[in-house]
């Protein structure tokens, strides 16, 4: 017998009767359900702990795909068919349609065809979606459904009603399952839409850092024009530059081809392309086209309800199980999270978002609800996002590049992630109360820095 | 070795897909005794309930490092007792002996030091079971979790060393310290009820 098989000590029937009866006297095996929290802190480190990337991968992954294909182009470009209309004239006005004051009544409408083929698969092994959107600019009822286009099934559901939230399980989500989608309808506040995805009315895109980079490049071409077949015809603004691909689980960054298209009436932003060259072949990695962008008449009749939904389960979820993350005001966060920090003021021409998850544990370290994320975000599209992350100190802070301490003793652990969007500023924040807080900007360092000043525990 | 049923290896396969609800079938699995084995260590319900839970979120994070062919519930349990001696440690409580030892506690003690005399003689009942409960708080964190992994969760001893990263030796040490911490506590009683189950060989 080999020694590690040897027993150790004898094992007793009566003293393992007496431990069960030791553990069973307390802990009630029907009483005892640990999946409801479970399954609720992971969807809390999923939509509040994760970096902003990773929470958009999961409700807005198809969405996001384009946007971070799109706000990665660099400077090569291919001269092509180039018109009389130059690429600078075009952004310039496409950059002033995209600017100009939106409409502020009324029921924005955004229908998105989304091609997503990030791992470089064969062109039939990617996923067409079509995301269909709609907004009430007045109140706080939205609706976001995500068709997989190939089955015509519902994939993914997000809304809120007035007085419901309605999420999907998007682990039950995936296109090739074959049971329909279950959504939970949930009492709360109305959920944060995440800055950047919902508000706008560019299918995602953030068209602050794509026209930013664009206009800033003067080797953006004009590769001509296509006419697509509803009929609009469109300029095709082309660039060649790497593009981040997940080949056999590992990121690659081969040279890509992205296109652009704005319409050529209105300038507005319609589309993009994305294709690398594999095996001696173009092949599409990403794609995204908005079919309908309007604005329909307040009061329009839209089923904020789902009901008009055919394949999909609703289940009532009274005790807010699933409930996702809900804006709340500043006031009330002092109250709901004893240990959050928020901007002693909001700075001039931001506004302030802040959002909780509603049902929360109180005893990961006995100080009470934890989670919270609080945006800044001005008309532009630059925000400062602060959102707990652990409520315990960093083990770890090699990778940090810069440590910033403000005078109030909260510490900074920059981190650089150059294969980001490289509009990128944050990292780690550790407070003199033990917490960890994530940091995420698309301001400079230097205004962060600034803006870590003014912070205060809220009261 | 236990074999891991169909049920787990799809849970464990969906979770490594990615789909946390795999998570669901494990939890329910487990979770029970998982909680009365931290329970039984950290000798608090709601930390318990607590170290379980961060114990599955860490299983989430590392289940890409499980070797599937073997069951989860060693491998989850191994976890779940690591962090209840950590906890314990970091609470520094202990929960004193207290009243006077009767002579059937002293008997349960005996058995919990060393099962081999007379176990036809135990008689289980509530006062032994405080008994134990009050013997095993005077025991360190990783004392009574030797005697926990081997006596309630019925693990071999290669299923109790493996990923403790502790060498045979100190798991042989820490289970021998144990029983001798409680055959100090229980001396009164112990010696008695030892040689008296000594000449009865």
């Amino acid at each position: 017998m080999k020694d590690k098989d040897k027993p150790m000590g004898n094992k007793n029937p009566t003293i393992q009767s007496i431990l069960e009866h030791l553990a069973k006297e307390t802990i009630l095996s029907e009483k005892t359900d640990l999946w409801p929290a479970v399954r609720a802190d992971l969807a809390a480190s999923k939509t509040l702990l994760q970096s902003k990337e990773l929470s958009m991968n999961k409700r807005f992954v198809f969405g996001a795909l384009a946007t971070v294909l799109i706000l990665s182009i660099v400077v090569v470009f291919v001269a092509n068919n180039v018109t009389t209309v130059s690429a600078k004239e075009i952004l310039d006005r496409a950059y002033q349609v995209q600017t100009q004051a939106a409409a502020s009544q009324g029921i924005e409408h955004i229908r998105t065809e989304i091609y997503g083929n990030l791992e470089a698969q064969p062109e039939e092994q990617g996923l067409y979606t079509t995301t269909d959107k709609y907004l009430d600019l007045q109140s706080d009822k939205f609706r976001r459904i995500i068709i997989d286009n190939q089955t015509g099934r519902v994939i993914d559901v997000f809304g809120y009603d007035g007085s419901n939230a309605y999420s999907s399980d998007s682990t039950k989500g995936a296109p090739q399952s074959a049971a329909p989608l279950t959504v939970y309808r949930t009492p709360q506040n109305p959920p944060t839409t995440e800055i950047g995805t919902l508000g706008n009315g560019n299918g995602g895109l953030n068209t602050k850092t794509l026209f930013d980079k664009m206009r800033s490049d003067p080797q953006v071409q004009l590769a001509g024009q296509e006419t697509w077949e509803d009929g609009r015809t469109v300029y095709v603004l082309r660039s060649e530059q790497p593009v981040r691909v997940l080949i056999a689980n590992e990121a690659q960054s081969p040279n890509g081809i992205i296109d652009v298209y704005f319409d050529v009436d209105s300038y507005e932003l319609v589309g993009n392309r994305v294709t690398i060259q594999k095996d001696g072949k173009e092949l599409l990695i990403g794609s995204q086209r908005v079919l309908v962008d309007e604005t329909l008449p307040e009061g329009s009749s839209i089923a904020w309800d789902l009901s008009d939904l055919q394949d999909v389960t609703i289940v009532a979820d009274p005790n807010g199980q699933h409930a996702l993350p809900e804006v709340i005001s500043a006031e009330a966060l002092a109250t709901r999270i004893p240990s959050a920090y928020l901007l002693r003021t909001v700075p001039d021409g931001f506004s302030l978002e802040v959002s909780v998850l509603p049902k929360q544990f109180t005893n990961r370290s006995g100080n009470g609800p934890f989670f919270y994320e609080a945006g800044y975000i001005d008309q532009a599209g630059d925000y400062f996002v602060i959102r707990a992350f652990d409520d315990k100190p960093l083990k770890d802070t090699s990778w940090a590049d810069e440590i910033y301490t403000t005078a109030s003793g909260l510490v900074l652990y920059f981190v650089n992630q150059p294969s980001l969007d490289p509009k990128f500023t944050g990292g780690l924040m550790q407070a003199p109360n033990g917490h960890t807080y994530a940091i995420d900007s698309t301001l400079p360092r230097e205004t962060v820095r600034e803006l870590m000043e003014q912070l205060v525990l809220v009261k | 070795m236990k074999i891991p049923s169909l049920e787990e290896k799809l849970a464990i396969a969906r979770l490594k897909q990615g789909d946390l609800d795999g998570m669901e079938a494990l939890v329910k699995r487990h979770q029970v005794r998982a909680v009365s084995a931290a329970y039984l260590i950290v000798r608090d319900p709601k930390l318990s309930e607590d170290i379980v839970q961060e114990a599955f979120l860490h299983a989430v994070e590392k289940i890409d490092q499980f070797d599937e062919s073997r069951p989860f519930g060693p491998w989850f349990l191994r976890s779940v007792i690591n962090a209840s001696t950590k906890a314990v440690r970091k609470q520094k409580r202990f929960i004193p002996l207290d009243g006077t030892l009767d002579e059937e506690t002293s008997k349960v003690a005996t058995w919990l030091i060393d099962p081999d005399p007379h176990p036809e003689k135990i008689i289980e009942t509530q006062e032994t079971r405080q008994m134990v409960w009050n013997a095993l708080g005077e025991l360190t964190a990783e004392q009574r979790a030797v005697i926990i992994m081997r006596h309630f969760l019925e693990m071999s001893e290669a299923e109790m060393t493996e990923d403790l990263d502790r060498p045979l030796t100190t798991i042989r040490w820490r289970l021998k310290t144990a029983r001798n911490q409680l055959r100090k506590l229980l001396h009164f009683f112990w010696k008695s009820e030892y040689q008296e189950a000594q000449d009865e060989r």
